[in-house]
């Protein structure tokens, strides 16, 4: 690991953990937090370096820091029953971002790392939520999956559209992330 | 607004759970999980609660601090005990209107219910009890085994200070953002979803930036010291065990066998 992927990884840890604290309220009372984008524009930006963002980001969860939405934090979010979700961040990181650096950063290597990372999530993340509270899989995915798909791939779209601002915004601002 | 306070869950304090050795603690956290997932039991969970519950008054912690800890999932495992309770099939025992409540699904929730509680509660008691700080020392020590596996433990507990240094700068400037857009007329908190993407592009997009400005920044400054990653390094306070250390240690394994022979054997209320 070099000393930039070390630096980027942890200031994307650092913009999840403010990001996830931002809740927008929707009409249905769904608190729309903005941790998801930073998880999307980790994979976009840096690729497979999001990976240890993310990593170090659960870490900051688990030592204790607020981190998590709704200022949760502590290893029992991660070990409880949504702990699956957030591990899936991780290995989206790896996983996603390997597929965008595959692609060269180009629009569909993108749209396919959003379907990718939302399946390796939701998979994940079922069969913790399913495996901790002792629930048969199908009732997992009703409760914890189906609800969340339509504002998930709207957040993987404008996920897509800053992507593209951002990209134009940090060349001109001279900051080079893989070179 | 927005608040991550970086002292995170910990507790100041002097007992001795506090003054155990953090690796101790986490040692006893792995013990304590492996158990919730091993018994499946209501009568060995609520020794266990029990166990836990003693160390929380050994640590000094106040019981309505409990809540903290189990704050997070109240919602979750509200909505897990109702599936459990109503539909898990088995021997009828009451029934209300359509809905049937059956011994398996009794005792089904109560598992559920103690497995969390008891989960829940040991990892507050380890962030309660040590601070960010001392964590991240006992977890690159702790990781520093799997290093020879090519696991970057160094690199790990590094990414987590510079991260811990950055929260508090990066919260200050998503507060200005959003402050800056809203004295512009920026309205973050009603209108339709197309508009609320809108206002999100004027605070994301500078955030990210100033972000990964201070992340070059920095590599050049950390660089320019002839800073070397994986150059052998010290500390300015060294993590060392102590005999209470031993002790802990000693008391895990020996609490963590007598239920591993409690399941094994399968006696005593082995009907729960």
């Amino acid at each position: 690991m070099t000393i930039r992927t070390v630096i980027y990884a942890a200031l994307l840890a650092a913009v999840t953990a403010v990001l996830a604290q931002i809740a927008i309220p929707l009409p249905g009372g769904v608190p729309f937090t903005l941790q998801v984008f930073a998880v999307f524009l980790g994979i976009f930006l840096l690729g497979k370096k999001s990976f240890w963002g993310m990593v170090t980001y659960l870490l900051l969860g688990a030592v204790g820091l607020p981190v998590f939405a709704q200022a949760r934090g502590g290893i029992g979010v991660i070990l409880g029953p949504t702990g699956g979700y957030l591990l899936g961040f991780a290995l989206s990181g790896l996983i996603a971002g390997y597929i965008v650096e595959f692609t060269n950063f180009n629009l569909r290597g993108k749209i396919l790392a959003v379907v990718v990372s939302l399946l390796i999530i939701y998979s994940l993340g079922t069969i913790q939520l399913a495996y901790v509270l002792k629930l048969p899989l199908s009732k997992a995915i009703a409760v914890g999956v189906t609800p969340f798909i339509p504002w998930d791939i709207l957040k993987g779209a404008i996920a897509l559209l800053l992507a593209t601002h951002l990209q134009k915004a940090l060349s001109t601002a001279g900051v080079k992330l893989n070179g | 607004m927005i608040n991550v306070n970086t002292i995170g869950q910990y507790i100041p304090g002097n007992s001795l759970i506090h003054r155990l050795d953090p690796r101790t603690k986490f040692f006893t956290l792995l013990v304590a999980v492996f158990l919730v997932f091993f018994l499946d039991n209501l009568v060995h969970l609520g020794f266990l609660l029990f166990g836990v519950i003693l160390v929380t008054f050994l640590a000094g912690i106040k019981p309505k601090m409990f809540w903290q800890a189990l704050k997070p999932v109240v919602f979750i495992l509200v909505l897990a005990l109702i599936l459990q309770l109503f539909f898990t099939p088995g021997e009828k025992l009451i029934t209300i209107g359509p809905f049937k409540i059956t011994r398996e699904g009794l005792i089904n929730s109560g598992i559920v219910f103690l497995r969390l509680v008891v989960m829940l509660l040991s990892a507050y008691l380890l962030t309660a009890t040590t601070s960010p700080t001392e964590l991240t020392h006992g977890l690159e020590s702790l990781l520093k085994p799997f290093g020879r596996f090519g696991l970057p433990y160094g690199e790990i507990a590094l990414m987590l200070t510079i991260a811990l240094r950055f929260i508090p700068t990066l919260t200050e400037e998503a507060e200005r953002l959003i402050k800056a857009q809203e004295s512009r007329g920026a309205d973050f908190y009603t209108r339709g979803l197309s508009k609320k993407a809108q206002m999100m592009l004027p605070l994301i997009i500078p955030l990210f930036i100033n972000a990964f400005k201070r992340a070059d920044e920095l590599a050049v400054a950390m660089e320019a010291r002839g800073y070397r990653i994986g150059a052998p390094r010290g500390k300015l306070k060294p993590l060392k065990f102590t005999a209470k250390d031993y002790l802990f240690l000693f008391l895990n394994l020996l609490i963590a066998m007598l239920f591993v022979i409690l399941k094994l054997w399968g006696g005593f209320p082995a009907k729960f």
